[in-house]
């Protein structure tokens, strides 16, 4: 016992040391509490009841789309929210209705807004209608102070000015869920901001959509936010971070061009697609689908879900991308790269001549031409697009060099443009065959991929691009729609160039041979556009095409025009202009219109508005064209005589 | 007779400053928590304080010569649990701290505390020769803290790391240190601080340093904190708003004012005053602790005793220090004020020992 007291006797002394400590300590938080409530007390105390300082995040701005021409197809405009800050409101009947009257809502609307309430922090504002007009900002204001508790909070509102113009193309923006925020791997995103959901708006998200700022609002006692003067010295420190600007980007597209082949497709009433190249670059011109829709119905803090639905449920699609997330067989626009390959392998020369006798047998089937063409040459074959001459080309070459040719102009993979979604269409070979289906490639298939039909399978850009290399002697681009991407202040941040994705080696003179078929398709008696693609503007070149929706069938048998709609063919047209170093080229297709001269005058429109803007008409020209139409109008003229008619194809 | 002398011995000022102090607590942390999702915390707050109570009776009653021969057992299986943690512990705002038993949520650092305080105690008692301690005979002491410390750190958490090493450090103070040793060791932490704060510190951790140094820099959610604590306990004045009346705790200005910020919310609502007497009050509990210590007949209890006055000690100091600003912010809870079981158990655990402690001077 006394030797434990002995042990500890020395220790006792040193308690006393610590015990110092603890005054000292303690006589530093009394210092500065007194500090903070005696002397400074009364100005923090006047700031707490006065105001609340809340730190909120500022959105940036994001950035503004131009076309090639330096307009603004795509910016922001100030908003108005109408919000409610719940911790200061009165939730008694007569300041609900007199709300309800105030922002047009009916009590059932009213009474759902305010269920929101107490399900949410109550010092964060809850949305009660968004983007409102001036008239209700005046109504909520004239009757304040009796609304405490609500404010008008300013925003920003994406803003599509050309409408439904390149809808597809440019995408849309909406709030942020909680998905997004969790797949997001840079950790940039929080909730309540905004991204891109289609096309440029999300290829290019990263760059538009600016970094978020975080700054102070002071908010009175009735929930209104305002600034006081002297905060910032009280608090002893500038409390903000401004947001960033998102950058601007600045497209290849040029949107008059688009508006008007987009009014071209809609003239003609058909859904389908409109791609413009430059053949020089790779440049995108245009880039239309219909029908279309207005990107900043869905895009606001608030979406009417009956709009979305409308657009979401639709059977014609408005959302999709179609120029590059649809695929269709090519039909006889596929026979250039038969031709093409043909006298690559010295299978063809100018000279090859195939009877046509308006069909072909083949092991036991009959394949069936459209028109019985009697002799037929290389040249005339592609003008006159007769299908028993490719049937000849098609069993020359075997599906495998066929393969081999389309890849090299790009098809059966995608283009590389960059956008969400594209497709890489399909360009079918043996091997594909046997992995696909575990059968052998059979002899008569040949015959269906020889014009285009069958598996094989294409999107409008592919053919776009494919034609622009043919037309600049074999030059395969990589299409792109943005030119450069700047900050907000005009500093470059990147810029892009033409990329070639390959020079596809083929001698000139096959392409001389192609292109002269192209020119006469237009532009020669006989050709299949003749009247529907010709252009006395501009020396059009291209070819027709027809797609079919329901490959084998008895149905085949019919006129296309008697089959219900969703069963008659597509329509292509795909071509550029002028014949030599071309400037533009364009693929349309045009929804289960039957034939490819239903496509043609939109490519014409297409090509002739591109040429008008660079060289404006005279006005006799544009009299003379008027004069023209009224003696004979176009559309007969087509029917008449231009002619590859749906009914082709293999007969089972 | 004996009565009489009980209650003389028992520490009767500890049992009362506790519960004065958990009755201040439990009022200011209904006022705390009405935000929504909080309703009802001071309910399970008054069924630990219950459990914490029985635990503090029978923890009384067992005889020191145990806890001496426990001591160790008690660092190795706190030990497993600290390593456990990192692997199966239960994710929380990016740390994993502790154990979800369903029933409740098992945090061993606050274990930790304890264990550290009774394994160095053990050590130093049995080490016959006594101070001063020159820092090779400090080697052992060093290497059990360590394992904790990082360990804790790991979570990461640091301020129960920090409150691990403050009071190993004030115990291995309490039982003297060569002085050249401590010139060393001066020397040794002027040169490793700088080199942790770089490598070992975690980014956030390093955030709220700079933001405690220089507010301006980064005003986001560090700065955010003590500004609003700042206004809060500022906005008190002399007698503060009254209860349920401070508007920047009641309209939830602060985050985790249930927790490491609640004296936030009793300095706004009771003023410059009301402060004072919450010091008073823990003054006075350490005050009866270390008269404990003073008191203690044997160099483990006396050891054990100083230890656990000075968790409570710096639990105190750091937490009302980071929330009126002069100490940055750490997450340390403000003893029987912070709302959190195993905060408010580990706290009733410390009273325990020491009513222990103190009645066993008597009982031979």
């Amino acid at each position: 016992m006394i030797g434990r007291e002995d042990e500890v006797r020395e220790f006792r002394s040193r308690v006393w040391g610590f015990q110092a400590l603890l005054v000292i300590c303690w006589s530093i938080l009394v210092f500065r509490l007194f500090y903070l409530q005696i002397i400074k007390g009364d100005a923090l105390r006047k700031f707490s009841e006065a105001n609340r300082l809340k730190n909120e995040k500022l959105l940036p701005t994001r950035g503004v789309i131009f076309d090639r021409n330096g307009k603004v197809i795509v910016d922001n405009r100030a908003a108005f929210d109408v919000v409610l800050l719940s911790q200061y409101f009165k939730n008694t009947p007569d300041n609900v209705s007199r709300l309800a009257r105030a922002l047009n809502y009916s009590k059932e609307e009213m009474d759902k807004r305010l269920q929101k309430i107490g399900k949410s922090r109550s010092y964060i504002p809850l949305l009660l209608k968004a983007d409102v007009s001036k008239d209700i900002i005046a109504s909520i204001e004239t009757s304040y102070p009796s609304l405490f508790g609500v404010d008008i909070e300013a925003t920003v509102q994406r803003r599509y000015p050309f409408k439904d113009v390149a809808s597809q193309l440019l995408g849309h923006i909406s709030e942020v869920d909680s998905k997004d925020v969790q797949r997001d791997s840079r950790k940039t995103l929080q909730p309540g901001d905004y991204i891109g959901r289609m096309g440029l708006e999300r290829y290019y998200d990263s760059d538009l959509r600016g970094v978020n700022g975080v700054g102070y609002v002071e908010v009175d006692a009735m929930g209104r936010r305002r600034k006081v003067e002297g905060a910032e010295k009280l608090l002893g420190f500038v409390a903000q971070t401004e947001p960033v600007p998102g950058n601007n980007l600045y497209l290849t597209l040029d949107v008059d061009l688009e508006t008007a082949a987009a009014n071209s497709l809609k003239e003609h009433k058909f859904n389908g697609s409109v791609v413009a190249l430059d053949p020089r670059s790779g440049e995108v011109l245009a880039l239309v689908n219909e029908p279309s829709f207005e990107p900043e119905l869905i895009s606001g803090r608030e979406i009417n879900p009956k709009v979305w639905a409308s657009l979401r449920d639709n059977k014609d699609r408005p959302l999709r991308n179609r120029a590059i997330q649809d695929i269709y067989p090519p039909g006889s626009t596929f026979k250039l790269f038969m031709a093409i390959a043909a006298m690559a392998e010295g299978k063809a020369s100018r000279q090859t001549s195939h009877f046509c006798n308006g069909s072909m047998s083949f092991g036991k089937r009959k394949f069936n031409c459209w028109k019985h063409h009697g002799y037929t040459d290389f040249v005339k074959s592609i003008r006159e697009s007769c299908d028993v001459y490719y049937y000849n080309l098609g069993i020359s070459l075997g599906p495998d060099v066929i393969a081999k040719y389309a890849r090299l102009f790009g098809l059966g993979q995608p283009t590389e443009i960059k956008l969400p979604g594209e497709q890489r269409g399909l360009i079918p070979d043996t091997q594909w065959k046997m992995e696909r289906f575990k059968d052998i490639w059979h002899p008569g298939e040949t015959l269906s991929i020889a014009i285009g039909q069958g598996y094989i399978s294409a999107t409008p850009i592919q053919l776009a691009n494919a034609y622009a290399a043919i037309g600049n002697g074999g030059f395969l681009y990589k299409p792109y729609i943005v030119k450069k991407i700047e900050k907000r202040n005009g500093e470059l941040i990147k810029e892009f160039h033409p990329e070639l994705k390959r020079k596809i080696e083929i001698a000139p003179e096959v392409f001389e041979s192609v292109k002269d078929g192209l020119y006469q398709v237009a532009n020669s008696p006989g050709g299949t556009a003749i009247v529907s693609g010709h252009s006395k503007k501009v020396v059009i070149s291209g070819k027709t095409g027809t797609a079919q929706v329901r490959a084998f069938s008895d149905i085949m048998r019919m006129k296309c025009e008697s089959m219900p709609i969703k069963d008659r063919h597509h329509g292509w047209f795909v071509g550029y202009a002028p014949r030599d170093n071309p400037e533009i080229a364009v693929a349309v297709i045009a929804e289960h219109s039957c034939h490819g001269t239903a496509a043609a005058p939109i490519v014409r429109d297409v090509i002739e508005a591109y040429f008008n803007k660079k060289n404006p008409p005279q006005v006799s020209e544009v009299d003379d064209k008027k004069k023209i139409e009224k003696v004979a109008p176009r559309k007969q003229t087509v029917e008449e005589l231009d002619g590859e008619g749906g009914e082709v194809g293999p007969e089972t | 007779m004996e009565s009489q002398r009980f209650i003389k011995t028992f520490n009767v000022g500890l049992i009362v400053s506790m519960f004065l102090l958990f009755l201040l607590g439990i009022i200011t942390l209904y006022s705390a928590a009405r935000g929504p999702g909080l309703h009802g915390l001071y309910k399970s707050q008054l069924i630990y304080f219950g459990l914490g109570l029985v635990m503090m009776a029978v923890l009384v009653f067992i005889d020191s010569e145990i806890l001496q021969k426990v001591s160790y057992l008690s660092y190795g299986i706190v030990l497993v649990m600290l390593g456990l943690v990192l692997v199966i512990g239960h994710d929380a705002k990016g740390s994993s701290r502790w154990f979800n038993l369903g029933f409740f949520h098992l945090q061993p650092s606050e274990l930790a505390k304890v264990s550290i305080v009774m394994t160095l105690a053990k050590y130093f008692a049995d080490e016959k020769q006594g101070g001063p301690y020159t820092l090779k005979r400090l080697i052992v002491p060093a290497i059990l803290i360590l394992p904790y410390f990082l360990l804790i750190l790991k979570q990461p958490d640091m301020g129960t790391g920090g409150i691990v090493f403050l009071t190993a450090g004030a115990l291995i103070l309490f039982v003297k240190v060569d002085w050249r040793s401590l010139v060393i060791v001066g020397i040794l932490g002027v040169i490793t601080v700088p080199l942790a704060y770089q490598f070992v510190l975690h980014d956030y951790q390093r955030e709220r340093v700079k933001t405690f140094l220089d507010p301006e820099r980064d005003p986001r959610d560090t700065g955010y904190n003590a500004l609003q604590c700042k206004i809060a306990v500022g906005s008190g004045q002399l007698f503060g708003k009254g209860y349920l009346k401070g508007t920047q705790s009641q309209l939830n200005f602060i985050p985790e004012q249930q927790t490491d910020f609640i004296f936030s919310v009793f300095s706004e609502e009771r003023g410059f005053f009301g402060a004072l007497v919450l010091l008073v009050l823990y003054g006075a509990y350490c005050f009866y602790s270390f008269r404990t210590v003073a008191r203690a007949r044997g160099k483990y209890e006396m050891l054990l005793a100083f230890g656990l006055t000075a968790i409570m000690f710096w639990h105190v100091f750091i937490n009302m220090g980071m929330v009126i600003g002069v100490l940055p912010i750490v997450g340390v809870t403000l003893p029987f004020f912070s709302y959190g079981g195993s905060s408010l158990l580990t706290f009733m655990l410390i009273t325990g020992l020491l009513l222990n402690i103190s009645r066993k001077r008597y009982i031979f």
